[in-house]
């Protein structure tokens, strides 16, 4: 609708979408743009499977779009759409478990595997090997543990941030993260020694989700 | 030497979940029982493993798809209720069939005459959100993000008929498949088949690779089947160009082209029978 004031500082991402409830047809999709590589990531790590990631964040996203107003700017902007979108994967994953489980297609991890492609460890064993472990190993989670690992240890965000996302409290982030990795160590022990160890606690992963 | 300690307490306690006591009596624990301080690096070790894949990027045809997703609903924004008013009946439903539109559906209506893909038309007519408007409103108002337009079938056949394709018989192997496919059954009435022939939309995957070529060929394929190529697992993408309207021009790619590589085993183009 109104046009950009030209030549000045990029928008932020509260003013993009006061833009968007304000009419401006352009804006959402501006606010997609930037973030929409992390939603990505969110919805296929937690749902495992790239179909239904992609529907989990355009139903999320359409979502967002449409009670955009309803946004009181409580939390940031990003935290928002990634609870949208949090929301959403967990909806179908509950859904799915409630129907009889469907094979995935051999297709299932093509995203992983590009991202990785070509970066064979000293070990020889590549990327794209540990990243479909990863993937059957998550499998072995309750969908609460999974969704607070894929945040805090994979996507690396802060507790307090994905406690703003999961909307539980910080000790319950930290709770499901604790039992998840418990659950994860025979799934995972077969890579370990795989580059760099880190302390355990999960206090450092201070990344913003912005 | 005391009990060991159970891993998920081992967790709790890297966690500082512990009470001061029992976390003092596990870090005592820990420093001098061997087989517990393993397990409490295994456990840094998960996180170590799970934080050291980088995130991947949305695929371009997912990306592609969720943007034309948002822009049709801006236009309906724009076109329908005021924004105070968006949750009564008159705002445009959000239908679960024809939300999954990876394509663009934008320039294809345009483009139908030029490369006689009238599919496209169909297709564009059920991809608009709203029932109230005339279904050429869309293509004029989304023409205007050109990045995203490939004229062609929207959504092309996906077929998985299983051909073993082998050089010397692709012509014949690629006539057969889209003689067998809806485009080239010869009844493209939209008015007539609008409900029943509406396509379901390609595995965002299967999109991506789609996409990929077609952005190198100019248009859409009619045909995309899997199967076979030289004993290799293949998909088979049949592209019919105004240009070059007495053959086919056809792709095979194998099963790194859905993950961002372009995978091309071969291309070709093959005769088309009359």
């Amino acid at each position: 609708m109104s046009p950009r004031p030209p030549d000045t500082a990029p928008l932020s991402d509260a003013q993009l979408l006061d833009r968007h409830t304000n009419g401006d047809p352009q804006a959402f999709n501006e606010l997609v743009r930037r973030h929409r590589d992390r939603l990505w990531a969110v919805a296929l790590r937690t749902l495992g499977d790239p179909e239904e990631a992609a529907d989990a964040v355009q139903d999320a996203l359409i979502s967002a779009f449409r009670k955009a107003g309803s946004y009181r700017g409580d939390a940031a902007v990003t935290t928002w759409l990634h609870r949208i979108v949090v929301n959403a994967c967990l909806d179908r994953t509950r859904r799915r478990a409630a129907r009889p489980s469907v094979a995935m297609g051999d297709d299932v991890n093509l995203d992983a595997v590009a991202q990785s492609r070509g970066s064979i460890g000293a070990d020889g064993i590549s990327a794209a090997d540990t990243a479909m472990d990863v993937k059957s190993a998550l499998t072995h989670l309750p969908e609460e543990q999974r969704a607070a690992l894929v945040l805090v240890d994979m996507m690396g965000y802060g507790v307090e941030d994905a406690a703003r996302i999961l909307e539980v409290a910080s000790g319950t982030v930290k709770s499901r993260c604790a039992r998840g990795r418990a659950r994860l160590v025979p799934h995972l022990s077969h890579l370990r020694n795989r580059g760099p160890s880190r302390r355990v606690t999960s206090e450092e992963g201070g990344g913003e989700p912005s | 030497m005391t009990e060991h300690i159970d891993i998920e307490v081992l967790a709790d306690h890297s966690e500082g979940l512990l009470s001061t006591e029992e976390s003092a009596r596990v870090a005592a624990h820990l420093a001098e029982c061997e087989r517990c301080a393993e397990e409490y690096a295994a456990l840094g070790d998960v996180s170590a493993v799970l934080s050291a894949l980088p995130p991947p990027a949305m695929p371009s045809g997912v990306a592609t798809r969720i943007e034309a997703a948002i822009t049709a609903e801006a236009e309906a924004r724009q076109q329908g209720a005021p924004a105070g008013d968006r949750n009564d009946a008159t705002v445009v439903p959000f239908r679960p069939r024809t939300r999954r539109w990876i394509a663009p559906l934008t320039a294809a209506a345009a483009a139908v005459v030029v490369v006689g893909g009238g599919f496209a038309v169909i297709r564009q007519a059920g991809s608009s959100g709203d029932a109230n408007a005339p279904s050429g409103a869309r293509s004029t108002a989304s023409a205007t993000n050109p990045s995203v337009a490939l004229p062609g079938a929207a959504i092309p056949d996906l077929m998985r008929s299983g051909t073993d394709y082998a050089p010397t018989t692709l012509g014949g192997q690629v006539n057969a498949l889209v003689k067998r496919s809806k485009s080239g059954s010869g009844e493209l009435s939209p008015k007539s088949s609008k409900e029943t022939r509406r396509p379901s939309p390609l595995p965002s995957d299967i999109e991506g690779c789609v996409g990929r070529i077609s952005g190198k060929v100019g248009v859409r394929p009619i045909v995309v089947d899997h199967g076979t190529y030289e004993g290799k697992d293949v998909k088979v993408l049949v592209f019919s160009k105004a240009a070059t309207p007495a053959s086919y021009d056809v792709w095979i790619v194998d099963s790194h082209c859905s993950s961002g590589a372009d995978g091309i085993v071969t291309h070709t183009t093959v005769p088309r029978h009359r």
